[in-house]
């Protein structure tokens, strides 16, 4: 990788590792240009249109299906001794992939020990299982002071924990990355897998969040 | 809790050699170009020019003969976008929208 500040994110597809020259990037610019102008002019497309269909793939959170894991390791219990022992095969199990090459680890939330998760460094994040990350995971702000104080930090989230409870802070990597399983709230005994994973929020995951049931 | 999802997922959960080039999440276009060459081959496959998987196998030849390109010539790796832009110019030649490669023209 010729630009060293992003060694810390594993590139999803295949990246340009040697710069385009100047003309180089003209003549595609150029030969894009060309086919728009002629899709435009054929009626084909409606050039205003084509800025905010971008926008709604930049914005799309994406598929989610860290919140399928989390159900269905709620729901079978040698399904969730696969996922703590091997992460990225046992997501590969239900269908989900475009993992290349990043090493999932799941850490378990229970009554004593809380888990969280940060890239101290970057924004490291798995997005096949959680979606595009939120704002402030990528803040400075959460990236630095997480590990230090995480108390103090999920507090301010809305999540104070007892003395008594372990908090542990994962630093995610270009190789390894973290999904949290979150306990399983109080009053869910009865929802099936399919409402169970609709409970399941990408806050909880990440780590700064617990689940519950809403009552009305 | 998941909302419903304004994007085609057969576009934007494709996996393999054909997925999205990402970091961290985050869709990565390089140049201006590249994010007017996505928004053309989306728009066009959502307006029922194509099929997606018509034109996400061209995309993966396309890859394929970038990747000879590099592997024999000692050429520059091949962007994601480029091959993007050669799958789109390839499907909209085979449904007869585009005559032959770059001899569309406004002109």
């Amino acid at each position: 990788m010729s630009d060293g500040r992003h060694r810390h994110d594993a590139p999803a597809s295949p990246y340009l590792e040697n710069h385009r020259t100047a003309e180089e990037s003209a003549e595609l610019a150029e030969r894009t240009a060309r086919l728009e102008d002629y899709l435009v002019e054929k009626g084909l497309v409606a050039r205003d249109a084509l800025d905010r269909l971008v926008e709604l793939y930049e914005q799309d959170i994406g598929p989610m299906n860290g919140a399928r894991v989390v159900a269905r390791a709620w729901t079978d219990p040698s399904y969730k001794l696969r996922l703590l022992d091997d992460a990225t095969t046992a997501i590969r199990e239900l269908g989900f992939g475009g993992m290349q090459g990043e090493h999932m680890v799941v850490v378990e939330n229970t009554p004593t020990v809380h888990n969280v998760v940060v890239c101290s460094l970057c924004s490291c994040y798995p997005w096949p299982v959680l979606g595009l990350p939120p704002g402030w995971y990528k803040d400075f702000a959460y990236r630095s002071r997480l590990p230090i104080e995480p108390r103090a930090v999920l507090k301010e989230f809305g999540l104070e924990l007892a003395d008594d409870v372990e908090v542990r802070v994962w630093d995610s990597s270009a190789e390894i990355r973290y999904l949290v399983l979150p306990e399983r709230p109080d009053g869910s005994g009865t929802m099936t897998e399919v409402d169970l994973a609709k409970l399941v929020s990408r806050d909880s995951m990440i780590g700064v969040a617990r689940i519950s049931v809403e009552t009305e | 809790m998941r909302a419903r999802r304004a994007v085609d997922p057969e576009v934007a959960d494709m996996t393999g050699a054909a997925e999205l080039p990402r970091r961290s999440g985050d869709l990565v276009f390089h140049e201006p170009w590249e994010r007017r060459a996505f928004a053309l081959a989306v728009a066009l496959n959502r307006d029922g020019q194509f099929e997606w998987e018509e034109f996400r196998q061209n995309l993966i030849s396309a890859m394929e003969l970038g990747q000879r390109k590099t592997h024999t010539r000692n050429h520059r790796r091949v962007g994601y976008y480029e091959q993007w832009l050669t799958a789109l110019e390839q499907t909209l030649d085979d449904n007869g929208i585009i005559i032959s490669g770059n001899r569309y023209s406004t002109d």
